[in-house]
């Protein structure tokens, strides 16, 4: 069967301007991301890893850099409609300038706004400083869901306010009792599909008794603590889906809004759970610089997957952590993407961690993507030098006591790169056509693809 | 002359930090809690641990780059001392000022770093941004007395077995790449022929092709000089690749130390099986069977009692060191009689500690006293709560049931044969 990726990059180019010159981040590189999946992104510093997530989430700084050629689709729309009209780099020899057309920009900061943190979401590196240090977990968590999610946080509402205390026994019996068909059936309605997910959470809550887990629902039954205006509106808002109207009223908006913020404290403490932490409740007004390097990533994936986005960009996410807490937030994500079922788009530079997350793989080397295929090809049957040399510089069992094989060289200037196939200076088997013309990307065996002369 | 160049017993590093403006409460974090380490000329001895456990801290320490609170170290000792470590004996202030690093006089020390250095971490903070690199590099062999010629042609000579050409000389560090850099810094420490170095995490600031480069230089180089190195690094197949002997820390301890080989075959202590087992092997079709660690690294400031393990460890048992405080969650957890019928009429009130070793709970109505055993016992098995395993009695005397507990113990290093330590009561 022939599956639609969900993502598609083609001949990317991100260019940055700096005094000496522009650098040439990305040149031209093509991904593909299928329903699913885990595409690993490896390479070494510098040679646009970062660079690619930041161009597909949008989130490059204009008035350093930009997006100056090439597409990116996702799930079927166009991320790069304004590509040279937004921000635009004015060539004057060799030297730049970057101009930024504010009104374009905010068109398409608009735009991604839209599917940023709902549809594609990502997990940055240093989780101490993607987190806010003035602002508490509980609004962190928070946001992204009262951003997109208001209509599911109404559903919330709704459901526990509207549903009688025989579906509410229903539903109870079928989440206790695990009965999978029962509640396939039972969460075709919007409203129980909603309660069903509040209950659940209760039910694999682990730190609980029996006794404590009856408490927590019979908190849920109580139809309390919300006014019969709210309930109407929001009625009127899910059924007719009207939302912006009401929510674009001053104070309506406000008294409209406070409710929703309290759902989404709950829905934000479930959150915290999926992801392993004990007692969440306590964690909701902490603020960063209180968690741990572990807690810290753990609440990072929770607000990255809050609102069960259909890519994850995970841009290094263990790198700065120690090994056993690595293990930890592997397992957690390769656990939660079973659960979620969404792409990842796994960036790292770790060959380990690749062959432990990735199911796909994209070598990187100064811009280009040089080889590409499934785990098995890139580690058993690397055809790339590259690829090669880097596999062969890992220290494992075989290579004690003796010397590790070396790349000679160093990464290229991205200023002034070499003409032809950017690894031919360092390369043992360059030939004269490497230094002249960029080698295509050619299909070796079935998915595996490979940008070099040798073959 | 023994083959022994650095010898350390009881060293402790205690870093004090303030706990309010008025407060006379003084808290100490515990980065380096009692170790003692001996290594041989000429070996590389790996130090492995995650962050924070006092890996950096105990690199210095030997140094002396900081202050020791406690301990004596000493470097080339002569046999008469060692005996004398060996045996027990006392050694007299005279004899510890003349040899042990941490009793000595500023200048003895300052003669003793000819012969010891360091490389750190980042090479992107360890070089003087206004240096030229032949200053850095120059800046030892100045302090010692050397003058700018000789110094200038010894450090050409460096940069030559550092493998970097004459033309660095004139250039600065923010000219060069992160290989370059620790190459640099590399040369520095090699500046006056160190017989010891210690290298903190000389390659985890380095990417993996570059870090390959600067491995088989350190290899090069300590044949060619005869180096003993002390590897820090919590990169475990980094230090498997260049180590013969491996020193495993956790919390400011150290737990195992095995060569390389015995460690990687036959790991003992259950910390270093699972970190051994958390290392992402790159390769696919090893499946290994990982060993999770449950929770986070203890806080160094009030480390667990007994073996500071025990409350992430899968096998501890009795006397691994359970303290009150740690029963404390799990008797209320499992005293509800929701969770175990057999205690129907129970009901708790409070849970009393007494000491480390004892607490007291006291029901409002306790109409089953003899099942509670039972049910710990049922708990301790089914749900496996280790905790329950340090209960050694338990009495009831009227509404008030009294729990007590092992004696917690440290567990000390001890030899099991093939040059293998080991701290836990295990083995």
């Amino acid at each position: 069967m022939e599956k639609q990726p969900l993502l598609i990059v083609r001949n990317l180019k991100t260019h940055f301007v700096t005094w000496k010159g522009v650098v040439k981040a990305l040149d031209g590189i093509d991904l593909e991301i299928y329903p699913g999946e885990t595409l690993g992104l490896v390479g070494e510093t510098g040679c646009g890893k970062s660079v690619t997530s930041y161009s597909i989430m949008g989130l490059l700084p204009p008035t350093q850099g930009t997006i100056v050629e090439g597409s990116i689709f996702f799930n079927g729309i166009e991320l790069t409609k304004n590509v040279g009209k937004d921000v635009i780099i004015k060539y004057k020899g060799k030297k730049a300038k970057i101009k930024v057309n504010r009104r374009a920009y905010n068109k398409t900061q608009d735009f991604l706004n839209k599917i940023r943190g709902k549809e594609m979401s990502m997990i940055f590196q240093e989780p101490m400083t993607a987190l806010n240090p003035v602002l508490s977990i509980g609004y962190q968590l928070t946001e992204p869901l009262i951003q997109h999610k208001k209509y599911e946080l109404m559903m919330r509402i709704l459901a526990r306010h509207t549903l009688g205390d025989k579906d509410f026994e229903e539903i109870k019996n079928a989440v206790f009792g695990e009965e999978k068909e029962r509640l396939m059936e039972l969460s075709k309605d919007p409203l129980k599909y909603a309660l069903i997910e509040q209950i659940k959470s209760i039910y694999y809550r682990k730190d609980l008794t029996s006794l404590q887990k009856n408490e927590l629902l019979n908190e849920l039954r109580k139809k309390k603590g919300i006014s019969r205006f709210h309930l109407s509106v929001y009625k009127k808002i899910v059924e007719s889906k009207y939302e912006s109207i009401f929510f674009k009223i001053p104070l309506l908006s406000s008294y409209l809004m406070r409710p929703l913020r309290e759902e989404a404290n709950k829905k934000a403490i479930e959150l915290l759970r999926m992801v392993n932490i004990y007692e969440p409740e306590s964690l909701l007004s902490a603020y960063p610089h209180e968690l741990s390097g572990g807690m810290r990533q753990r609440v990072m994936i929770a607000m990255a997957l809050s609102c069960d986005p259909k890519l994850l960009i995970a841009d290094e996410p263990t790198t700065a952590l120690d090994v056993t807490t690595q293990a930890q937030i592997l397992d957690l994500m390769k656990d939660l993407k079973e659960r979620t079922s969404a792409s990842i788009l796994f960036i790292t530079h770790d060959l380990g961690v690749i062959a432990d997350m990735a199911d796909r793989i994209s070598v990187m080397y100064a811009g280009n993507v040089v080889e590409n295929g499934n785990k098995m090809q890139i580690f058993y049957n690397p055809k790339h030098p590259y690829t090669r040399g880097l596999l062969r510089s890992v220290p494992t069992e075989e290579t004690m006591k003796s010397k590790l094989h070396i790349i000679p060289g160093s990464i290229p200037n991205m200023i002034d790169p070499p003409k032809g196939c950017k690894f031919h200076p360092r390369c043992e088997f360059a030939m004269d056509i490497c230094s002249r013309e960029r080698p295509p990307m050619k299909e070796i065996e079935e998915g595996h693809y490979v940008a070099c002369w040798l073959y | 002359m023994g083959n022994t160049l650095i010898v350390g017993r009881g060293l402790k590093k205690f870093f004090e930090i303030k706990t309010g403006l008025f407060s006379r409460k003084r808290l100490n974090v515990k980065a380096v809690d009692g170790v003692d380490i001996t290594i041989n000329k000429g070996e590389v001895v790996g130090l492995v641990g995650e962050s924070g456990c006092g890996k950096t801290t105990l690199g210095r320490l030997i140094l002396r780059l900081i202050e020791p609170t406690d301990g004596e170290l000493y470097y080339n000792p002569s046999e008469e001392i060692l005996e004398k470590i060996k045996n027990g004996e006392k050694i007299s202030q005279d004899e510890l000022k003349k040899y042990s690093i941490f009793h000595m006089g500023k200048n003895d020390v300052r003669e003793l770093r000819r012969h010891m250095q360091i490389v750190f971490q980042d090479p992107y903070s360890s070089l003087d941004p206004r240096y030229l690199i032949k200053d850095i590099i120059a800046e030892p062999l100045r302090s010692f007395g050397w003058d700018s010629k000789d110094a200038y042609s010894r450090v050409e000579e460096l940069l030559k077995s550092v493998g970097l050409g004459p033309e660095f000389m004139n250039k600065f560090p923010h000219e060069l790449s992160g290989g370059q850099r620790q190459r640099v810094a590399i040369a520095r420490a090699l500046a006056l022929k160190p017989e010891f170095v210690v290298l903190d995490e000389p390659t985890s600031a380095l990417d993996v092709s570059v870090q390959a480069q600067v491995l088989n230089l350190l290899d090069d180089l300590r044949k060619e000089l005869d180096l003993t190195m002390l590897f820090i690094s919590h990169h475990i197949l980094v230090v498997r690749h260049i180590a013969d002997r491996i020193m495993v820390m956790y919390l400011g301890k150290i737990v195992e130390i095995a060569e390389t080989k015995e460690i990687f075959k036959n790991p003992l202590h259950p910390y270093t099986q699972a970190l051994l087992s958390a290392v992402p092997v790159p390769d696919p079709k090893t499946k290994r069977m990982k060993i999770h660690l449950e929770g986070e690294v203890p806080s160094p400031v009030n480390p667990p009692k007994g073996c500071s393990f025990h409350t992430r460890c899968k096998f501890a048992f009795e006397k691994c060191g359970w303290t009150a405080n740690e029963l404390v969650e799990y008797l209320r957890l499992v005293m509800d009689p929701t969770r175990n019928e057999e205690l129907k009429g129970n009901i708790l009130d409070e849970i009393e500690i007494v000491s480390d070793t004892e607490l007291i709970m006291r029901f409002k109505e306790l109409e089953n006293p003899g099942n509670i055993r039972g049910v710990i016992d049922k708990e301790k098995i089914n749900n496996n709560i280790r905790a329950f395993y340090g209960i050694m009695g338990i009495e009831v005397s009227g509404k008030e049931v009294k729990i007590k507990l092992y004696e917690p113990k440290v567990p000390e290093l001890k030899n099991v044969g093939n040059n293998h330590f080991v701290a836990c009561f295990l083995h």
